[in-house]
């Protein structure tokens, strides 16, 4: 905790492949390496990173590791952790702990590793990526031993959906999840769109087809509902709320300025989404 | 103090000058050099076989033509004049308050007065030297300010030297380089400068403070300008009194401080007006009387630089330096400790610095300031709140320290953001911090 001293930053950077993600200091390597664990392959390690790493950041030593890594086929894990040793923007504690779950990673079985990428795609709010990701599951069909592997799937997709306000297209994913394994968490989900949807037709079929009485529909909009309250309460919501808001109190301006603002954070959000 | 230059005979073979000092002020300025033919600087006299040493600070712009003179050429040529529209003087204070001359109906700002100024004096001291090329030039002035200074960089530059080839000292600064620059019995005590000229008299005393490493040599000055003044010295009736004044002075000073030499430099002492004093000076000390010791401390300044002489024999504290290291508090391998960004007895207009840190849940920063000569410190703690609130370890920020004078410094945080992660915003958090109140 305090100021860590930076090291070197690279006037030309390295441009993560596949991604639109250019690297321009180690810590920001480290960074990207942190939260995207799952990304990281043996492949990761280009020529053109550790040539970077050497000739734009002088980071001749960590380069030499690498290639001899590379050359003597060290485990994935090794080179990463070469990487994260060579400054110290992750602290001890904090470096031992994602070896571990790296060893974890590597571990899994290669259908749970490229699960695992999707969720975390998820999580990070890169919702139309982890659509994508999970679709391409589906698709190639992975053998998995893990419980309930595709019913999740496809229910992380519907929640992709939900959180991109595609409310009838969540509904579809939350049924089809349902009608492949009866948990619980994919009625809550259904009913829960549903209701966001906000339309009678949806909620009363649903009602039908999976005898849910209107009691129980009306207990999870209280739900929903104390939410949405808890949202309007937040900085940030009433923030924005502020600034999309004229009453007089401030030139066009400036309100427009912070309108444009506003819609910018919005845009960038929205390509995040297709974010790796 | 008293040797001439001697002019290289050999035909057509220009003098490597290593070393250029200049010491300029209001009303004279002068040069003094170390070449290839010198041991220690020498000054320049205007005059071959004479020992004229102190050139008017004075320009004169020869009518319709685009021609200037200085010096005593360009006093002739004003005494011919009926009047001082030609003539500029006082050349330091229209650069302090950033005056406009009028001349021929042309407008010179401050800084174009200067850069000619600068352009003939060199001029005129590689014709008298027959100089070839000149390594290190340093300038030495009594106050050194931010506006001087850089005026000073801009118009020696201009005359095509290098900016790290210049440096620009306070008087103080020169004393010290002169002073050490002697035998070591001249200073193994406390030394004195009594600077005495028709617009100051300015009393400096060197010391060398030996419990700490490095040694700090420390200037002290007192302006005595108050109570003893150069027209005191023009009527006899005056005079005597002016003696006894300085006297009692001497008395009370060298009572406090063990001193074993005395210079005198400016016109004040060109008169015999001190003979109580004189007598008191020279009881058990060295006594030297002269013009050039500021600059040829300026030229001592210059040849340590042309020599490379880059060991910290001593911490200086003058009018010019800084007088306090500057930390900045960081973590390190799990601890936090004072990182130095500043030190003390560097000359503030190069003491700036620059880092960039990554913030790790914190929302303030620490900068400690402490003198080089006491164990005191102060801290100013910086918020940093006006930051954009961002994931922990995503906000890169540029910390630097930049002096506005030897007391003064303006400290910043600049948002860098994080990369592609984190886009940089427009956010600059700043203090000025007076260090001597700071540390008060």
């Amino acid at each position: 905790m305090g100021l860590l001293l930076c090291t070197k930053k690279a006037d030309k950077p390295y441009k993560l492949p596949e991604t639109d993600i250019n690297i321009y200091c180690i810590e920001e390597l480290c960074y990207y390496i942190y939260n995207n664990t799952y990304m990281i392959t043996t492949e990761f390690f280009t020529r053109e990173l550790i040539e970077f790493l050497e000739n734009d950041l002088g980071l001749v030593s960590l380069g030499q590791k690498l290639k001899r890594g590379i050359d003597y086929n060290e485990h994935f894990v090794d080179l990463v952790m070469h990487i994260m040793n060579s400054c110290n923007y992750y602290n001890a504690d904090e470096k031992s702990q994602f070896a571990k779950n790296l060893e974890q990673i590597s571990n899994k079985s290669p259908a749970g590793r490229v699960k695992a990428r999707a969720d975390m795609l998820l999580n990070s709010r890169k919702y139309a990526s982890a659509i994508a990701a999970y679709s391409l599951i589906l698709e190639k069909n992975e053998i998995s031993k893990e419980e309930d592997y595709y019913s999740n799937i496809v229910n992380n997709i519907g929640i992709a959906y939900v959180n991109m306000f595609e409310y009838e297209e969540a509904i579809k994913y939350f049924k089809k999840a349902y009608s492949m394994k009866k948990k619980e968490d994919y009625i809550d989900n259904l009913i829960c769109a549903a209701i966001l949807e906000d339309s009678d037709d949806t909620i009363k079929s649903i009602m039908e087809e999976y005898e849910i009485t209107k009691e129980n529909f009306d207990k999870y909009r209280k739900v929903i509902e104390y939410q949405t309250k808890q949202i309007a309460k937040n900085k940030n919501y009433r923030e924005i709320m502020e600034k999309v808001s004229y009453s007089g109190g401030k030139s066009i301006e400036v309100y427009n300025k912070q309108v444009s603002e506003v819609l910018a954070d919005f845009r960038n959000e929205y390509r995040k989404q297709f974010g790796n | 103090m008293d040797k001439e230059v001697v002019k290289n005979e050999i035909a057509d073979n220009k003098i490597e000058i290593f070393a250029l000092g200049i010491d300029f002020a209001n009303d004279y300025s002068q040069i003094s050099v170390v070449g290839a033919n010198d041991r220690e600087p020498v000054s320049l006299s205007t005059l071959k076989g004479d020992k004229r040493y102190l050139i008017p600070t004075v320009m004169y712009k020869k009518r319709e033509i685009n021609e200037w003179s200085i010096g005593d050429g360009a006093l002739q040529l004003n005494y011919d004049d009926e009047d001082d529209s030609q003539t500029v003087k006082n050349i330091l204070n229209i650069i302090t308050d950033n005056e406009e001359i009028i001349i021929e109906n042309t407008v010179y700002k401050a800084k174009d007065i200067l850069d000619i100024y600068f352009r003939e004096l060199l001029a005129y001291a590689k014709k008298i030297l027959n100089a070839g090329l000149i390594h290190e030039i340093a300038i030495t002035i009594e106050k050194p300010e931010k506006t001087i200074i850089d005026s000073i960089y801009n118009a020696v530059e201009k005359c095509g030297f290098k900016r790290e080839n210049i440096r620009v000292i306070s008087h103080a600064e020169a004393f010290i380089y002169y002073t050490i620059n002697q035998d070591r019995n001249v200073w193994i005590n406390d030394v004195a400068v009594f600077d005495f000229n028709d617009d100051h008299f300015i009393y400096k005393r060197l010391n060398v403070v030996k419990n700490k490493k490095p040694n700090i040599i420390n200037i002290t000055e007192v302006d005595l300008s108050t109570i003893i003044s150069h027209s005191m010295i023009l009527e006899t009736d005056s005079r005597q009194k002016a003696d006894l004044i300085f006297c009692d002075f001497l008395v009370d000073e060298f009572r406090k401080h063990i001193t074993s030499a005395v210079y005198l430099t400016g016109i004040g002492f060109y008169k015999n007006w001190a003979e109580k004093s004189l007598e008191e000076m020279c009881n058990k000390r060295r006594v030297f009387k002269g013009y050039n010791l500021f600059v040829k401390g300026a030229c001592y300044a210059a040849l340590k630089k042309y020599k490379k002489i880059s060991t910290v024999d001593h911490i200086f504290q003058c009018e010019g330096r800084t007088s306090s290291n500057i930390g900045l508090m960081i973590e390190h391998e799990g601890r936090n400790i004072v990182m130095l960004l500043s030190k003390a007895g560097t000359n503030w207009y190069d003491a700036g610095a620059k880092v960039e840190c990554i913030i790790d849940n914190i929302n303030q920063i620490q900068f400690v300031f402490n003198p080089a000569a006491s164990n005191i410190s102060g801290n100013v703690i910086l918020d940093l709140s006006k930051l954009p609130e961002r994931k922990n370890k995503t906000t890169r920020v540029e910390i630097s320290v930049t002096y506005r004078s030897g007391d003064v410094c303006d400290i910043e945080v600049k948002d860098l953001g994080f990369g592609d992660f984190e886009k940089a915003t427009d956010v600059v958090i700043k203090e000025t911090v007076d260090i001597a109140n700071l540390l008060l």
